[in-house]
């Protein structure tokens, strides 16, 4: 009997990125399973978001290839339907309310106003859903981008630096709602350059150098010394 | 179209709480109008007038307009609608935005030059209309294109007007042409040369802007 395997959620091979001849990502290789979550941490400079967009498939790359879900990875609708992401700029409105904002985006993918209403209580967003954006905290402001990227139900999580400027009680709401998603079989690739961020959601954590991928690890097992001193000796 | 509406409905409302571009296309606009009216008065040179305004508010709000959304595309590009609906509701609200400077300073222009366009507001409604929607077309597929560029608000006159020229040329015709008397229908080449120009921008900007948004 033939055996059939899922296809991976991701599978990053030999990605090179260069921007006007100057290499960003030397070489990429990444795997990741369906419902796995994985860091990507490195310093300033190593081609995180790079290599977070050409996931997206917002960028594409200037060698290698990228498959999601088994298709090859290009700026096809069906693709995109599939992916949810949170870059390090809010992509909210800022004269718009955070029910507006989200009635907007939920109309873009055709679903219906109680998907918003769902994504409102589910995201405790229900006392400022009558705020203006740009009346919102850091904190708020990055909760309601996350419950933004989850409203159509994405099988891929995308997040670019998602703990930058938040406090500690705005880390553990967000830290929550991440594994909430998560625990929901989603695929989550975020990047970071905080170690506790990285253990604190992910099982793997893939460290970036310099554009190159240089160690794939449990995040249990991560020594915040021996990447301080990594991260000190300009590997940016 | 419901994702066009709706991204329209977005644009006006944002433009509605902010009114960011309509009050920088509109003091441009009126400033333009009295140093043009200071200069030369004389009726024969208001449509000459009208359309260097309108064409130079229309290149400040149409870079504002991109440059007000540049973060937000990311979202608007994984999302999966059509491209050519992008480039139909940001051309719908500038259109509207062009549409609405036109109106309000078309009072000044009757002031400073000529009474005539209060009788023949009527005629005129139909060039200001097309080519205020060529304008828009043209300025919202080069707006798109310069998005991501450094100094676009620089670089939007430079690619946007010599494109826009033959359709400038065809409108200050037809607007020469009614202020003098003439009635639709014996201008109607003009008219037709306008909105030949249109639906070439138009339709063109639908098939392009799918490769104007992709890296």
């Amino acid at each position: 009997m033939a055996v059939t395997t899922a296809p991976c959620a991701v599978e990053v091979c030999e990605v090179v990125k260069s921007y006007d001849h100057r290499p960003i990502l030397r070489g990429v290789t990444l795997r990741m399973e369906a419902g796995e979550t994985v860091a990507v941490l490195g310093p300033n400079g190593s081609g995180k978001t790079t290599l977070l967009r050409i996931v997206a498939t917002l960028s594409p790359p200037t060698r290698g290839t990228v498959s999601l879900f088994g298709a090859t990875a290009g700026p096809l609708p069906h693709l995109r339907r599939r992916i949810g992401l949170v870059p390090h700029e809010s992509l909210l409105y800022d004269s718009l309310t955070v029910d507006e904002n989200l009635c907007f985006f939920a109309g873009l993918y055709g679903l219906p106003q109680e998907r918003v209403t769902q994504a409102l209580d589910r995201a405790s967003l229900r006392p400022i859903a009558g705020r203006r954006a740009r009346v919102l905290s850091r904190g708020q402001r990055q909760q309601v981008n996350l419950a933004r990227a989850l409203l159509h139900n994405p099988d891929l999580l995308l997040l670019d630096e998602p703990y930058t400027g938040l406090d500690l009680g705005a880390r553990e709401r967000l830290t929550a709602m991440l594994q909430e998603a998560a625990s929901a079989g989603r695929t989550v690739l975020f990047t970071t350059h905080d170690v506790s961020e990285a253990r604190a959601l992910a099982a793997g954590t893939t460290v970036l150098l310099d554009g190159r991928l240089t160690e794939v690890m449990p995040a249990d097992r991560l020594d915040e010394r021996h990447l301080a001193t990594w991260f000190r000796e300009g590997h940016a | 179209m419901r994702i066009v509406w709706l991204m329209v409905g977005k644009d006006l409302r944002l433009e509605w709480r902010t009114r960011e571009i309509i009050t920088t296309m509109g003091l441009l606009a009126l400033l333009l109008v009295i140093v043009l009216g200071a200069a030369r008065s004389d009726p024969e040179s208001a449509p000459a007038a009208m359309w260097v305004t309108y064409a130079f508010a229309a290149t400040l709000g149409f870079t504002r307009t991109f440059s007000l959304e540049r973060d937000h595309m990311t979202a608007l590009r994984l999302a999966p609608i059509d491209r050519g609906a992008i480039f139909a509701a940001k051309a719908l609200a500038n259109w509207f935005m062009l549409t609405v400077v036109q109106v309000i300073s078309l009072p000044i222009f009757g002031a400073l030059f000529t009474e005539k366009i209060w009788t023949r507001l009527g005629a005129l409604a139909l060039p200001m209309a097309l080519g205020g929607a060529g304008l828009a077309a043209v300025g919202t597929l080069f707006g798109g294109l310069i998005t991501q560029v450094r100094l676009r608000e620089a670089l939007l006159p430079i690619l946007m007007l010599p494109v826009a020229l033959p359709l400038l040329i065809a409108a200050v015709s037809a607007t020469t042409a009614i202020l003098d008397g003439q009635s639709l229908p014996a201008i109607g080449a003009q008219l037709q040369l306008l909105g030949a120009f249109d639906i070439l921008f138009v339709a063109a900007s639908l098939v392009l802007f799918d490769f104007v948004l992709e890296e």
